[in-house]
């Protein structure tokens, strides 16, 4: 194993941690918490094959992922705005009306 | 001789004779609601009468026929269906002798009806609900039996068959509110499809077995045809047909055992009780037989079948009537009887006597059940004879009409019920002697029950229901009953003639009326000696004819059932009682017609319904089972799919994921 | 050999999945035995890993125990993040994860990285982050934070795409690249020149910074105008209407100048 490998399974952790998350937790704010985690292991791994490649696209990737994160964070926390003020809670099974 | 349009001449007016009632029927079933109401009658007045005056037309035809040497003609009308090359169906009349007798007896008597109906369906003056109906189908009824016995070929003959039994399924029910009105009716149909499957086979076996010998251009269907080519059948064929025919004569001539439906009938009203019931279509079957004589004679035991039948039959219903205490089904009891007798005529050979038989009882009986009815009407619907009593001072013309009606059935010498009934009782016994010994046993049995019904009814002290205005009926009513009563009397006199040295010194049997069915019968002569020619001196009562003996015999007989109906009823009242006390099985086995509807509705009723529920059972829980099994198939599946969708983004989330990891697993494992 | 390896690891994820499914909030059991179960359990899969890790690292990779740390912090934060029922708590231990990501990639001399991650993610990022939570909460701890809906599919999920992701490294010996830092070896990818400063001679930032201008400048507009639609879009989605009633005089339209609207878009703030 060296440090690519090492940062790779960090990564891997992190966006395991962060995918359990999104797909268990009910609150929308958690759930989109843990999508940011996911990111986190995602710039980890750019991170470590960076080091592997000795190239500096992998920073520059993560700089725009960075960009994409805020962005979405934005978007994402105002439609979670939008959400609670029609309907008073931030449950996420509250939002079923798509159902069969 | 077949005749078409071309060179029909006189007879193009023939098709009408069926046809203007047709018309009546379909004017007044359209209109009569809304624009006719209380006039519906005339037209169906005027259609019958129409047909009854193209029916005497026909009458006259038939006589020029005779004079040119020919005796029957079917007129071809139209070709229907042809389903092979050389085989076509037509419709085709047949005209002849026969037909023109039935012919003026049917329209004649329908058209006094039909004026009859004319109060008799009123309350009060105003017509009662379902007054445009009835004469619609009764219109209708005219119609079908005209074209039963105008058909030329056995096709045709089955239409008319089954209209005359749908007609009468609809004036039976006729108040069809009624519960028992609407389950008579249903019987009626029901019981003459039992017949009417015997008679469809019958006619199948025809085609079968006549199309190998008919010419090409010939429908083996054709009664001209079929009458040619009867000789080539071999005997057991015959015999197969001729009873499956008489199947069908059984159900709609009321014989045993298919007769359970006659006295239901009598829900009807009394219109149709007189036409349907005892005057045209109950003598379909005799006409039938008498139609396909060729091929009954070809067969010893189908004729013997017939006779013992007929015979049988009679005596039974003669005792049934006994003991029956409502006015109609008396009637009907007795109409079951002489029917009995019109085919005792035919099974011995005197078919021309069953056929006189015939015309003679559709006057006498049709003139019973209407002064009946004109009776119920007067008593507000009662037919209980208990009920009512010595209505000859309230009712009486009703009253003078029904007793002639009724010595005309019971057989009192110069009317016409005797003479007819005299030859057949005459055919009997040169038969076989115990035929005819039944055939005078139930006259006598007949002339005491129809004299206790009218001594019960118009004898004694008057009684009248509560409640009831007994009055006499109207013109309308009492005319076509005096008609009727008139005819009672004279009919008979077409088949006697005058000579010296006959019966009573101045008759003698064999008229007019058999010489001019002579053509007809021809077949029937073959097989015994001519019946009857009012032979003097001819053997004695045992065998053979027994010349003007078993006349006088027969008038001692009706006579002394007369008189002891008069002794019981009239002089000395409560003995009827004692009698019936002194043998109470007896009288409960007549009064409750011998449980032959109660053994029906055992063995064959409740059967057929279980076995019928069985099959219903089956249909829902096997055949609907494995529908619905298959219809689970989907179901099932799609409840299960549909639990992936559930709306929430996390479960989708959860299935993209997993698809994910799925094909990530995939390739670690695989790749 | 490296069979059992693969086994080996398999049984620490399982381990370590096994505490986070403890671990995940729910209302069945007594809540504190279960998760102090869990808590268990993920100690000792943090252990096993960090054995991992040391025994597993090249020698010429400096700071391997920083790593370590970094590594364990990073994710335990990130477990607490996903299981703590409060959601205040979570983004607080969301910024410690940041903080140890940005530890690693200064160790992995990524200084400008690490540098934009605090400042963007913790400063900007969480910030709106806590601010929704002030704004949308509920009193007390609502039912949906208490209860973890499906955790056991998600646990499992998440263990399966970390085995198939990890088992490769343990499977096969690292034909890796030697990863040494300061090594100059060739790049793999066509798209830059040899041209470039290295960070060796540069600096990170500068290089960073002089690759963002050169190479990615088309990339930088669009990012550019990516957030700038971003911001629009948020304020756009996030307003509020008032209705007609609400308005004074003044402010009320006259119906024909109103452009078929109903009621005046207030504006945001």
């Amino acid at each position: 194993m060296n440090a690519t490998s090492a940062y790779v399974s960090v990564g891997a952790l992190l966006f395991a941690i962060g995918m359990v998350g999104f797909l268990s937790r009910r609150n929308l704010i958690i759930m989109f918490l843990a999508t940011e985690v996911m990111f986190q292991g995602i710039i980890l791994n750019l991170v470590g094959f960076e080091m592997m490649h000795m190239h500096l696209t992998g920073q520059t990737f993560a700089l725009f992922l960075l960009v994409i994160a805020a962005v979405e964070a934005g978007l994402a926390l105002a439609l979670v705005v939008l959400l609670f003020r029609r309907s008073g809670t931030l449950d996420a099974q509250a939002w079923q009306s798509l159902r069969d | 001789m077949t005749i078409t349009f071309a060179e029909s001449g006189m007879l193009k007016l023939a098709p009408l004779i069926p046809l203007l009632p047709l018309l009546g029927a379909g004017l007044v079933g359209l209109l009569g609601a809304r624009v006719l109401k209380a006039a519906s009658h005339w037209i169906v007045i005027v259609a019958v009468a129409g047909s009854l005056l193209l029916s005497l037309m026909l009458v006259g035809v038939v006589f020029c026929m005779h004079d040119l040497q020919q005796y029957d003609a079917t007129y071809h009308i139209y070709s229907w269906i042809s389903p092979a090359v050389d085989i076509s169906f037509d419709v085709n009349l047949r005209i002849d002798p026969l037909t023109a007798v039935m012919l003026v007896t049917v329209t004649l008597v329908s058209l006094l009806v039909v004026i009859y109906s004319r109060d008799y369906m009123r309350q009060h003056r105003k017509p009662e609900r379902g007054y445009e109906r009835f004469f619609a189908f009764l219109s209708l009824f005219v119609f079908s039996m005209c074209t039963l016995v105008l058909a030329g070929n056995f096709l045709l003959l089955y239409l008319g068959w089954e209209a005359v039994g749908l007609c009468s399924y609809l004036l039976i029910g006729f108040y069809y509110q009624r519960p028992a009105a609407a389950a008579a009716a249903k019987k009626a149909f029901l019981v003459n499809r039992i017949g009417d499957f015997g008679f469809g086979l019958g006619i199948l076996f025809i085609y079968l077995w006549i199309a190998p010998h008919a010419q090409p251009g010939q429908s083996p269907l054709d009664y001209a045809v079929v009458f040619e080519h009867v000789q080539n059948l071999s005997q057991a064929q015959c015999t197969t047909i001729a009873l499956l025919l008489f199947c069908g004569a059984v159900g709609k001539s009321a014989q045993l055992p298919l007769y359970v439906w006659l006295p239901d009938a009598m829900e009807g009203p009394s219109p149709v009780s007189a036409l349907i019931h005892a005057a045209t279509m109950v003598t379909a079957g005799v006409y039938m037989v008498v139609r396909c004589g060729a091929i009954f004679v070809e067969s010893p035991l189908a004729m013997a079948v017939v006779a013992s039948i007929g015979a049988v039959t009679a005596l039974f219903a003669a005792t049934i009537a006994l003991a029956q205490y409502d006015i109609k089904r008396i009637l009907a009891y007795s109409t079951i009887s002489q029917l009995g007798y019109m085919f005792l005529g035919v099974g011995v050979a005197a078919a021309d006597s069953a056929i006189f038989h015939l015309y003679t009882h559709a006057f006498f009986k049709a003139l019973l059940f209407i002064a009946a009815g004109s009776i119920m009407h007067a008593m507000g619907g009662v037919v209980d004879v208990r009920r009512f009593g010595g209505l000859r001072r309230v009712m009486p013309v009703t009253c003078v009409t029904f007793v002639i009606g009724a010595l005309a059935l019971a057989g009192f010498p110069f009317l016409s019920g005797f003479f007819s009934k005299d030859e057949i009782i005459h055919a009997a016994f040169q038969e076989h002697f115990i035929l005819g010994l039944i055939g005078l046993v139930t006259a006598a049995l007949t002339a005491f029950y129809t004299f206790r019904m009218v001594f019960l009814a118009f004898g004694g002290q008057e009684r009248i229901p509560d409640g009831v205005h007994a009055h006499e009926s109207g013109r309308w009513m009492l005319i076509p009953m005096i008609v009727l009563a008139v005819g009672a009397v004279g009919a008979g006199y077409v088949g006697v003639t005058p000579c010296v040295g006959g019966f009573a010194g101045w008759v003698a049997p064999h008229g007019w009326f058999h010489d001019f069915l002579a053509p007809v019968v021809a077949p029937f002569k073959h097989v015994t000696a001519p019946v009857h020619t009012g032979l003097v001196g001819a053997e004695g009562l045992v065998h053979g004819g027994g010349g003007y003996l078993l006349m006088y015999v027969s008038a001692g007989v009706s006579i002394l059932g007369i008189g002891l109906a008069y002794g019981l009823y009239i002089k000395k009242p409560d003995w009827p009682e004692a009698i019936r006390d002194i043998l109470p099985r007896t009288y409960d086995l007549l009064s409750n017609k011998y449980y032959v509807d109660e053994m029906n509705d055992t063995f064959v009723v409740q059967p057929l319904r279980r076995t019928s529920n069985l099959f219903f059972g089956i249909d829902r829980f096997v055949v609907d089972g494995v529908v619905l099994a298959v219809v689970m198939v989907p179901r099932t599946l799609g409840a299960v799919f549909r639990t992936l969708q559930d709306g929430a983004i996390q479960s989708y989330a959860v299935t993209m994921t997993a698809g994910l990891v799925l094909i990530s697993l995939m390739v670690w494992l695989v790749g | 050999m490296s069979m059992t390896a693969a086994y080996v690891l398999y049984a620490i994820l399982a381990m370590g999945a096994a505490g986070l499914f403890l671990l995940l909030p729910s209302s069945g059991w007594p809540g504190t035995s279960k998760r102090r179960a869990g808590a268990v359990l993920a100690a000792a899969f943090l252990a096993a890993i960090a054995v991992c890790w040391t025994r597993g690292m090249d020698a010429n990779f400096d700071g391997s125990t920083f790593f370590v740390v970094f590594a364990i912090v990073a994710v335990v934060s990130a477990a607490r993040v996903v299981t703590h029922r409060r959601p205040v708590y979570s983004a607080l231990y969301f910024v410690l994860v940041l903080l140890a990501v940005t530890g690693l990639c200064v160790l992995a001399a990524a200084e400008f990285l690490a540098a934009a991650l605090v400042i963007i993610y913790g400063g900007a990022i969480l910030v709106t982050y806590v601010f929704v939570i002030m704004l949308a909460q509920q009193s007390g701890e609502s039912p949906y934070d208490r209860q973890a809906r499906e955790p056991l599919i998600a646990v499992v999920l998440g263990f399966a795409l970390v085995a198939a992701v990890t088992q490769a490294m343990v499977k096969t010996d690292s034909k890796a690249l030697p990863a040494a830092r300061g090594n100059m070896s060739d790049a793999q990818d066509t798209v830059t020149s040899d041209t470039v400063a290295t960070p060796a001679q540069t600096g990170n930032v500068r290089a960073v910074g002089e690759t963002l201008m050169t190479t990615y400048v088309v990339a930088v507009e669009v990012a550019g105008v990516l957030l700038l639609v971003a911001m629009v879009g948020a304020v756009a989605i996030v307003r509020k209407r008032i209705e007609p009633e609400a308005l004074t005089p003044a402010e009320r339209v006259p119906p024909h100048e109103d452009l078929g609207r109903r009621g005046r878009e207030a504006a945001p703030f």
